[in-house]
């Protein structure tokens, strides 16, 4: 196996993290946004990223199973 | 002969088989129950003299295609990355392979709703956020979104197909040929396609069963609209069948579909299939 720099190992990993995040962004965001009220998480991004974060959906979908 | 599993075999694939034939050769309207009748090949006329038939053939194959194209394309780019030496290269892998394991349904729920929506959406807020007029993806673009989304789904199976091939690449050949000079085009094209060729025909035909019969992503995101935008060949047939009653015409699409894909099948076993001998 040759030696590969580190420097050559980080930016491989930018690379791939970059990639990473933006496939599985979709999935984060929804995430994210299940621990958003509702009115909050069709605001712009960076209000709901700023919002107060609750579990109110949750209890709401657990409510509805009954 | 009749052993347990071909019995099994029979009641799976060849009775349904049978009865859609049979069903399509009838007058069958869920609307008349009672008068099912002998009717010949006028089911099959009216399916395909339908205006939306033709919509729908050239929606399918343009789906399948731009599916295909994108995810083989995307497909080696990502695994070459991700075959790269790195940190938590375990982390990663499972972020860019992580949208497979979302369900066709929830996944076009999640970008119609929460990314394409021009107002409530992610792309539509950041565009109005910059002043910018929100685009309308499915309004403008149906087709497109649907390929977006498909493509989204099936890049990581792509991936994670050429990946595995390519970690069974021996290191010392490369090495060899660095040796010798190649620069890393001329190792990319004659060592590494060469032996992504099979893993790249897999990819491809297993991907061709689930692309013929997309509906999931197209029942849930733009219901076969605006007009014929969206329909595909799969979504026509539940059209006829489910909403408009006429389970014949239904079957008769079926039975055409399934000699279309066997089309396809056959053009692909021609082009491709070399490769898996």
């Amino acid at each position: 196996m040759r030696a590969i720099s580190n420097n050559r190992k980080a930016l491989n990993t930018a690379i791939a993290l970059t990639l990473g995040l933006f496939m599985s962004f979709p999935i984060i965001w929804i995430l994210i946004l299940s621990f958003k009220s509702e009115l909050d998480a069709i605001g712009n991004p960076i209000q709901v990223l700023l919002s107060s974060w609750t579990l109110d959906s949750f209890s709401t979908v657990q409510g509805r199973s009954d | 002969m009749m052993s347990p599993s071909v019995l099994l075999l029979l009641g799976w694939m060849l009775v349904p088989l049978t009865m859609t034939i049979y069903f399509s050769f009838l007058r069958y309207n869920l609307l008349n129950p009672g008068t099912e009748s002998f009717t010949g090949w006028t089911n099959y006329y009216y399916f395909v003299t339908d205006p939306s038939f033709t919509d729908a053939l050239v929606n399918t194959i343009s789906i399948f295609g731009g599916v295909l194209f994108i995810t083989t394309i995307g497909g080696i780019a990502f695994s070459l990355l991700l075959d790269q030496p790195m940190w938590k290269s375990g982390l990663i892998r499972m972020l860019v392979i992580a949208p497979f394991f979302v369900m066709p349904t929830v996944s076009a729920l999640v970008w119609k709703n929460m990314f394409m929506n021009p107002v409530n959406g992610f792309f539509g807020q950041i565009a109005s956020f910059l002043g910018l007029q929100p685009f309308d993806f499915f309004g403008q673009a149906p087709l497109l979104s649907v390929i977006w989304i498909i493509s989204w789904q099936w890049l990581p199976f792509a991936t994670l197909i050429l990946l595995t091939a390519l970690q069974s690449l021996d290191q010392d050949q490369l090495e060899a040929s660095e040796m010798d000079g190649a620069n890393s085009f001329s190792r990319f094209i004659f060592i590494i396609l060469p032996h992504l060729a099979r893993p790249i025909t897999v990819a491809i035909l297993i991907q061709t069963i689930f692309l013929l019969s997309i509906f999931a992503e197209i029942l849930v995101t733009t219901n076969g609209g605006p007009g014929t935008a969206t329909t595909n060949l799969t979504y026509l047939i539940y059209v006829q069948s489910l909403l408009q009653f006429d389970v014949g015409a239904g079957s008769a699409g079926g039975v055409i579909a399934i000699i279309l894909a066997n089309i396809v099948a056959i053009f692909l076993m021609r082009m491709i299939g070399k490769n898996l001998e």
